[in-house]
């Protein structure tokens, strides 16, 4: 049965997905908000079975991976349809700044889009003499608009304009071949005038004409410019559609409001759902070619997923009916939304990673999780006992991603760890419960440390914080209770990182035995 | 250089007792690397090293070493004050290597240097030419 | 005259004016690595990136009269650091030959026209030259060890011919004394030319490329005339 793929979008990065996706026989559902790019699309439909829903937005997805049901809407009309995999283009917004500037925009002061709109342009070059491109001088500018900003100018002078001047605030350079365009753009003789610790002044006549009054950082001296034409740049933020569907979805956003949340993991094309892609200037700003690269990996990733027998429906987790009290906690907290509110409450397991943030959060221990219960993790009495060595017992909590790995590499190098280290790997730090803390701390005679990935570079998004902000109570609580909180410590920690493994090891043992 | 190789000249290294450093002049150094490709950096050294048991490098050095500040015809155009102004870091420079002599090999070098050692209280400063330590050093016959 | 008044319109400026000069100096980052390495920073609110930035502009006239050529002391740090490179040093030389030669400052121009006739900067006449070099000889020879000294003028077909800065038969005769001992230590055959002998050249501070030449020819000349192998110029 060939893969459903539902591709939301309304771009060439929606276009270029659906076309890869085609290719490889894939079956396509194209749902856009509008219906710009309708003729485009219809143009390869009929080639393999495809849909296409114009003017119609997403109301509701449920289930995971392999079966997600999700439901439109198309002017009230309700479309229901069944698909195997999701991916999210959404063009992005060009917001113009003018107002930022305290400009209006006029025939003479005009924006980024309206110098490049190929059915002004002649005019615009032709009647005018001296330009002024504003670019990053009130928030900074993403590369791709220094890059447009960039290859205007250099147009401008092409077409025999020789008065042209950027004014900008730093400008960046790294990467996408933009200092070579820096270079091209001085050698057509554009003068660029840069701002670092002061900002020019903008006066509008009523002309519509702007005239700008700055002192040259460099040379310190008092300039005025009265451009023909000030063009005044732009920024480049995401729909407005991107909230919708991160709510629908259950996606987490990045801080500018992308859909893909600024997490290491995540990349290329994933999110924190399996079988929900994004991609394009739905998933940051990019420039066109890179965006036409993101289009290929994400149709990759999508055929990555061809082989349904290759699901992992095992279940990793379950909820005990039982125990359950229908409290949604779980619900709250899955970072990958994968558990189902039916009529009882379950873990759907294709889109499961094990990561275990619902048990320790569970509130009435109603979840379980293979290896994961604290009774066979931590060592009783009976070990202890037998246990000879007089070195202090110590308890290793080790995120299975970062800190086991870590572990692993200290003792393949051979460096010393402690006499009494009981490494317990779990497969993320969030599912480090409570019990599990007050349990090693009962049953280890020396300590307890918890070690997790970085901040930002969790599988599970916050698992590690969770770690964290569990063991900062647990903290609390003993210390009120007079046990000496050095004995419960936490640690961040990256898996090539065993050197510093061993090293915050041994130290944790050397304070353990100085307290005792 | 190619006398000293050869034997055509003899030096006797306990001649020269007090302590020297050398300064790379901007055009025999710096300048001469830029314009064509080989500054004379190593080859005063060399010099040096025939002629003092100990000598001292002042830091920075070769391509970043500090201007004497008597370059570009400044000990002429009559800007005496910036001029001697501009000596204040290679004073610094030569008194933080602790040298009590100066070997240079520009004549724009040691004029300032010599001109400008007392008003940056350093007046016991020896400034003398890398030609002049040689003749200084030889052995007579 | 209120601020306003000093503004300078910058697209009345010609900033092509500049831009046949072949230093880069349109590449100009403004890092400013170049006035953080320059001895001369500071003083006269001069630095090298606002110069490189003046002639970018074009603002060629005010670089031209300005203090700034004149109190840079050439060192080529400037140039030396720059990630751009930018040829710093040739600017600065190229904005001092622009200033009319007879307000180049100090007796550098002066001097530069006195050798140009006379042959030397001091316009020291022959026989002074030869008198003064020989009575240098003399008390070279009055050393121990260097009894038979003597200096040979505008010999020909000796190994080395060397040049002689003027200070040092000026104020510093003394100083003559070191490269001949040792010339005299390795019995080495040298000569000194009787004429035109000036081993320093300011053309190249005042910016005067024809100077210049005309200078490093008259020692070519020399070469060829008294048929040297080997040339000292020791500047």
């Amino acid at each position: 049965m060939a893969l459903k793929t539902l591709v939301i979008g309304n771009g060439s990065c929606a276009f270029d997905i659906v076309d890869n996706l085609l290719s490889k026989n894939v079956e396509v559902i194209i749902a856009t908000r509008d219906n710009s790019l309708h003729q485009k699309f219809s143009e390869i439909m009929g080639q393999n079975i495809t849909e296409i829903h114009t003017e119609t937005t997403i109301h509701s997805c449920t289930g995971a991976i392999g079966n997600f049901t999700i439901s439109m809407k198309n002017n009230n009309k309700s479309i229901i349809r069944i698909v195997d995999c999701i991916v999210i283009a959404e063009d992005s917004f060009r917001k113009t700044l003018f107002a930022s500037y305290g400009l209006s925009p006029s025939t003479k002061t005009i924006s980024l889009s309206d110098l490049d709109n190929p059915e002004n342009y002649k005019n615009i070059a032709d009647e005018n003499k001296s330009f002024v491109l504003l670019k990053g001088l009130k928030f900074e500018s993403n590369p791709v608009i220094s890059k447009e900003v960039m290859d205007s100018s250099i147009k401008l002078a092409s077409h025999g304009q020789s008065k042209i001047y950027i004014l900008t605030k730093n400008l960046k350079v790294a990467g996408n071949r933009l200092e070579a365009l820096y270079r091209k753009a001085k050698k057509a003789g554009i003068i660029f005038i840069k701002f670092t610790d002061s900002e020019p002044e903008f006066f509008q006549g009523e002309d519509g004409k702007t005239c700008i009054e700055f002192t040259d950082e460099v040379t310190k001296k008092n300039f005025s410019l009265t451009p023909d034409i000030t063009v005044v740049d732009e920024s480049i933020v995401p729909s407005d559609y991107l909230e919708t569907l991160a709510k629908t979805f259950g996606l987490n956003i990045d801080c500018s409001g992308f859909l893909q949340s600024d997490n290491v993991h995540r990349l290329p094309a994933y999110t924190n759902r399996k079988g929900i892609f994004v991609a394009g200037p739905s998933r940051g700003i990019s420039s066109p070619e890179d965006y036409k690269a993101e289009a290929g990996t994400a149709a990759i990733a999508v055929l990555n997923n061809s082989d349904k027998n290759n699901y992992d429906i095992k279940d990793k987790a379950y909820i005990n009916k039982g125990g359950c009290v229908r409290c949604l906690t779980c619900y709250r907290i899955c970072p990958h939304k994968t558990i189902s509110l039916n009529s009882t409450l379950s873990v759907m397991p294709e889109g499961c990673e094990g990561c275990g943030l619902c048990t320790a959060e569970c509130p009435k221990n109603a979840i379980t999780i293979e290896n994961l219960d604290h009774k066979f993790l931590i060592p009783d009495d009976k070990i202890q006992n037998a246990d000879s060595a007089s070195k202090p017992r110590i308890t290793a909590f080790c995120c299975s991603r970062s800190a086991a790995e870590a572990y692993k590499l200290a003792v393949s190098i051979g460096l010393t760890l402690p006499e009494g280290l009981k490494i317990v790997e779990v497969p993320c730090a969030g599912s480090i419960s409570l019990t599990h803390i007050l349990n090693s701390l009962k049953n280890s005679t020396g300590g307890t440390i918890i070690l997790t990935c970085h901040e930002g570079n969790c599988f599970s998004e916050k698992g590690n914080v969770f770690a964290h902000n569990r063991a900062k109570s647990v903290s609390k609580m003993i210390s009120d209770a007079g046990y000496k909180k050095e004995r419960l410590m936490t640690y961040t920690i990256a898996s090539n990182m065993g050197k510093e493994f061993s090293n915050i090891l041994n130290d944790f043992e050397k304070n353990i035995i100085d307290l005792e | 250089m190619k006398y000293i190789k050869e034997e055509r000249i003899k030096i006797d290294k306990s001649k020269i007792t007090k302590l020297a450093a050398y300064h790379d002049p901007c055009n025999y150094g710096r300048k001469a690397q830029m314009l064509f490709g080989h500054g004379y950096f190593q080859e005063p050294r060399w010099i040096m090293d025939q002629c003092a048991e100990e000598w001292v490098d002042l830091y920075p050095m070769e391509m970043n070493q500090t201007c004497c500040g008597g370059g570009g015809g400044t000990l002429t155009t009559g800007n005496d004050e910036e001029r001697v102004y501009y000596g204040r870091k290679k004073i610094d420079q030569i008194k933080a290597s602790g040298a009590e002599m100066i070997v240079v090999p520009c004549h724009s070098c040691h004029g300032q240097l010599n001109n400008i050692k007392k008003e940056h209280g350093f007046e016991e400063l020896e400034v003398k030419y890398l030609w002049e330590i040689v003749a200084d050093a030889l052995i007579l016959k | 005259m209120t601020e306003a008044d000093k503004r300078v319109n910058l697209d009345q400026l010609d900033h092509d004016s500049c831009r046949s000069w072949d230093y880069s100096q349109d590449f100009c980052v403004t890092c400013g690595i170049c006035s953080s390495m320059c001895p001369v920073s500071g003083i006269d609110d001069f630095d090298p990136r606002k110069l490189v930035r003046m002639i970018s502009l074009g603002m060629e006239n005010e670089a031209v009269d300005s203090r700034w050529p004149w109190i840079c002391t050439m060192c080529g740090k400037c140039e030396a650091s720059c990630p751009m490179e930018i040829k710093i040093s040739s600017i600065v030389r190229k904005i001092r030959s622009l200033r009319e030669r007879d307000e180049v400052p100090g007796i550098l121009h002066k001097g530069l026209e006195t050798a140009l006739k006379t042959g030397n900067n001091l316009g020291l006449p022959k026989e002074d030259f030869e008198f003064i070099l020989e009575d240098v000889a003399e008390e070279i020879a009055e050393e121990p060890s260097f009894e038979n000294f003597t200096v040979e003028i505008d010999k020909k077909g000796a190994n080395i011919l060397t040049t002689i800065h003027n200070k040092l038969v000026n104020t510093h005769t003394d100083d003559l004394k070191h490269w001949w001992k040792i010339f005299h230590a390795a019995g080495e055959d040298w000569t000194v030319p009787s004429e035109n002998w000036e081993g320093t050249n300011w053309g190249l501070f005042t910016g005067d490329d024809e100077a210049m030449k005309k200078m490093s020819g008259r020692i070519v000349d020399h070469m060829k005339n008294l048929g040297a192998k080997n040339l000292l110029w020791p500047e």
